[in-house]
């Protein structure tokens, strides 16, 4: 009895079975096929170990293999990688390299052809440059080739340049403030600058004409507006200010010495001086031949110090205009070397000019003799020396062996004029 | 008993019927198309969807694969689980490095961003010199990670210095067929023989640079030392042997300084045999002039701009003397270039040289007139300036002639230079 409800059971249990097994039998199993023959090679690039053996009888249960992953088609590739749980991140870090290694193979066999075609030594200038310039831009068309490749693949705008700007301290350095994320596609635009002005000079041969520096304004232009809108207001406002710091002290020989300011102060007197030259929406007229009228660069500075006088105040704008001054520029380092105060260097470019203006005027006096004239400025000479020990102190010594000279010859009158003859 | 039967067929029927569920009813397998065989991708895309409609062979079951399988922090076993199944070692390259930047990248956004904080401080710091600031002590960890990111991907993967020149690759065929070209004026065979002459002896100066770099001190034994030495002499003197005589003298002629004479002469195309009679010419004078033992202090080894017209004469004949001059003058050329580049004949070229020569021939003139004082001079000179200056603008435009006088203009600021009193 117990048996027959036993088999009962096991008979009911088959029956399930059975059932549960038919309609799986008749959904699609989960596909692992190889396509029937694949596409043609378009290059070999370096040697591939895994060179699996030619399709074979596959045993119902094998060990994962790579060649199960690898497919001649990109896509292809790319979905088997998802599949198998493969990070996005490492997708696109081995489909790159892996494009990379094709368009390399494919630069070599474009060499290869060039140099299957041997130049004799007869040929001129003109031809070879006709040749290399026809190989070059062959090497370009496949960058873009590749790059554009990636672009379908993975959707981003990959250049090898982009991860050689950015891994430079100096890049980090500038863009560090900025989401990773942003990051490549600003330096994409940046590569895509330097590459369409590389393009503009190389098709100049070698001679700019107003309409190359209109061409280069353009690209320059579209480029900054698209990465624009990659950034937000603050950020692009930052990047402004940073790109302009790197030319800060560029700009018209701009000069800080001995001027009291804070870091959000100088982050405004660097924005500010956008007004001399913007650094990233500049003529590039102006950089490129240096062609800026004196009165408009006069303009642009005047304009720039209104600024700055309204930022520092008064008594820190005089201080700007001080550093302005070479004389007082040439004491100020050397009062740092020293380790000496600020107010030191001040009295002493103070002499210095103090007593250029009184020896103009001694020279200039019509009411002293030569003699009285030489007197004086001995004495202006010995004076400003005193003026110049009493500040500087002990390395007063140094620092009029240097300026000595210079003070020596305040001191001394003209030749006389010889006597025209009668 | 019957009973029993019954049931222990029923009971194997159960199992067997649940090991076939079980075995199409686990989870599903990753849609993975592998290749039928080794391949690079093509570069050509295919539409989406046309690879899974191609006709799938009998399906094989592939066991249950996904890549966290293959990750381990330790990289060295990462790299060896990618090994394990077979992935091809240049990818395993490319998949270890990026595994190994992607740890160090984080690392380094946590430094940058402590860093940005006080970017404008260091700024200020340093209004003057934004350099200075890479020099500063917040890029020293900067620096101490990317020597640590460098070491790691050596020790786990090796050194990537190591140059590959292996028959067959890129690089071989590219250089084989460069070679190919040099030798191209030889026979077939003596050329093919040169080639693996050469790429023989490449092959094996590669192999002892690669075992020099893998030691600590970077440095040849003494039998390698020899070895490099002596490359080269064995090479010359199996091609020496290879070779008739004429083919030795071909050979040295176009491997000759003396053969790029014409080579850079823009508007100035020569033909094989103008080629070969001056080549042979300036090779005879380098024989007759250079000392051949040893170069002498001051000693020429090629002939100046005087021997070269002399030599051009006599073996090409006056007209083509005045052509070579003028493709070797800088002047002329640059002069030629920004009109071209306007697209003027060359006539105007040759117009602004003429009036160039006529202004520079006033100013010996001048310069030699005794009878003006320096004042006079001085005035004339700069009247001379300023007309020459308003011919060529007459002549050219004034946007060409701003470019001219850009590019090529530098002898008008010469003909009244400031200091002339």
């Amino acid at each position: 009895m117990k048996l027959a409800r036993l088999l009962i059971l096991s008979l009911g249990l088959n029956a399930l079975l059975a059932l549960v097994w038919l309609y799986l039998w008749q959904q699609p199993a989960a596909p692992v096929r190889p396509p029937a023959a694949p596409p043609p090679r378009a290059e070999t690039t370096t040697p591939r170990q895994s060179a699996a053996p030619a399709p074979s009888p596959v045993p119902a249960v094998t060990p994962f293999r790579w060649s199960q992953i690898e497919s001649p088609d990109y896509h292809q590739y790319i979905a088997n990688l998802r599949a198998v749980g493969c990070p996005e991140r490492l997708i696109q870090d081995i489909i790159v390299a892996d494009v990379t290694s094709l368009y390399h193979g494919k630069s070599v066999k474009l060499n290869r052809a060039v140099m299957a075609h041997p130049v004799e030594p007869w040929v001129g200038a003109d031809q070879r440059k006709r040749m290399q310039q026809n190989a070059k831009e062959q090497e370009v068309e496949l960058g873009a080739e590749e790059r554009a490749l990636i672009k379908e693949l993975l959707g981003i705008d990959w250049n090898k340049q982009i991860t050689d700007i950015w891994g430079s301290t100096d890049t980090a350095l500038m863009l560090g403030y900025l989401p990773e994320e942003k990051v490549q596609p600003l330096l994409a635009l940046a590569v895509r600058l330097d590459e369409g002005m590389n393009r503009i000079q190389t098709e100049s041969g070698g001679i700019m004409i107003a309409e190359d520096y209109v061409r280069m304004n353009r690209l320059r232009d579209g480029l900054l507006a698209q990465a624009t809108q990659l950034l937000t207001p603050a950020e692009a406002d930052e990047l402004e200010h940073r790109f302009q710091y790197l030319m800060f002290s560029e700009l018209e020989h701009n000069h800080l010495e001995g001027v009291a300011f804070s870091s959000a102060e100088f982050r405004e007197l660097v924005g500010a001086s956008r007004t001399i030259r913007d650094v990233l929406r500049m003529d590039i007229t102006e950089l490129e031949s240096g062609e800026v009228k004196p009165e408009i660069a006069a303009q642009r500075k005047a304009a720039f110090e209104q600024q700055v006088a309204a930022l520092l105040g008064p008594a820190r704008f005089a201080d700007y205009q001080r550093a302005q001054d070479a004389v007082f520029r040439e004491t100020y380092d050397f009062t740092q070397e020293k380790h000496l105060t600020l107010a030191a260097a001040a009295a002493v470019a103070n002499a210095r000019h103090n007593a250029e203006e009184q020896a103009a005027q001694i020279k200039a006096d019509a009411t002293l003799s030569a003699e009285e004239q030489q007197v004086a400025l001995q004495v202006l000479v010995a004076t400003t020396r005193n003026t110049i020990s009493g500040a500087l102190g002990p390395a007063a010594g140094e620092y009029l062996k240097v300026v000595g000279p210079t003070l020596d010859n305040l001191g001394k009158l003209p030749p006389p004029q010889p006597k025209e003859q009668p | 008993m019957r009973a029993r039967f019954w049931l222990g067929l029923s009971l194997a029927a159960n199992l067997a019927l649940s090991w076939a569920v079980a075995a199409r009813f686990h989870p599903p397998v990753p849609r993975v198309v592998p290749a039928a065989g080794p391949a690079h991708r093509t570069a050509a895309v295919a539409p989406p969807g046309e690879t899974s409609e191609t006709p799938a062979p009998a399906a094989a079951e592939v066991a249950q694969f996904q890549w966290a399988q293959l990750v381990s922090p330790d990289f060295k076993v990462y790299r060896d689980n990618l090994r394990g199944i077979g992935c091809p070692e240049q990818t395993v390259r490319d998949i270890i490095t990026a595994e190994i930047n992607a740890q160090y990248l984080g690392r380094r956004q946590v430094i940058l961003a402590a860093m940005q904080s006080t970017f404008w401080e260091l700024a200020a710091q340093h209004w003057n010199d934004p350099q200075a600031i890479l020099k500063g002590d917040w890029a020293k960890p900067l620096k101490e990670l990317e020597q640590e990111r460098t070491q790691l991907i050596k020790e786990v993967l090796g050194n990537p210095e190591v140059l590959a020149f292996t028959t067959n690759s890129p690089e071989w065929n590219a250089r084989a067929n460069y070679l190919a070209g040099q030798y191209s004026w030889l026979p077939e065979a003596k050329r093919q023989q040169l080639v693996a002459w050469q790429q023989e002896m490449a092959a094996e100066r590669v192999a002892l640079f690669n075992a020099r770099d893998q030691r600590a001190d970077k440095k040849f034994t003494p039998a390698e030392q020899a070895r490099v030495e002596t490359l080269q002499e064995e090479f010359i003197k199996k091609r020496e042997q290879l070779l008739t005589p004429e083919e030795l003298a071909e050979l040295k002629l176009r491997q000759s300084p003396e053969a790029g004479w014409a080579q850079n002469l823009p508007g100035f195309e020569v033909t094989e045999s103008e080629w070969r009679a001056v080549a042979q010419a300036r090779a005879d004078w380098v024989a007759a002039h250079v000392p051949a033992d040893a170069a002498q202090p001051g000693a020429r080894s090629e002939p100046a701009a005087a021997d070269m017209a002399q030599i051009i004469q006599t073996t090409l004949g006056a007209d083509r003397l005045t052509q070579y001059q003028q493709a070797s003058d800088g002047d002329y050329q640059m002069t030629h270039k920004v009109m071209a580049r306007y697209g003027l004949a060359d006539s105007v070229t040759q117009e602004v040289r003429d009036m160039q020569r006529v202004a520079e021939a006033k100013v010996q003139q001048v310069q030699g007139d005794a009878s003006l004082t320096p004042e006079e001079r001085q005035a004339t000179l700069a009247t001379l300036q300023q007309e020459t200056e308003r011919s060529l603008t007459a002549t050219l435009g004034a946007e060409v002639f701003h470019t001219y006088q850009r590019y090529a203009g530098g002898w008008l600021t010469h003909l009244a230079p400031a200091s002339a009193d």
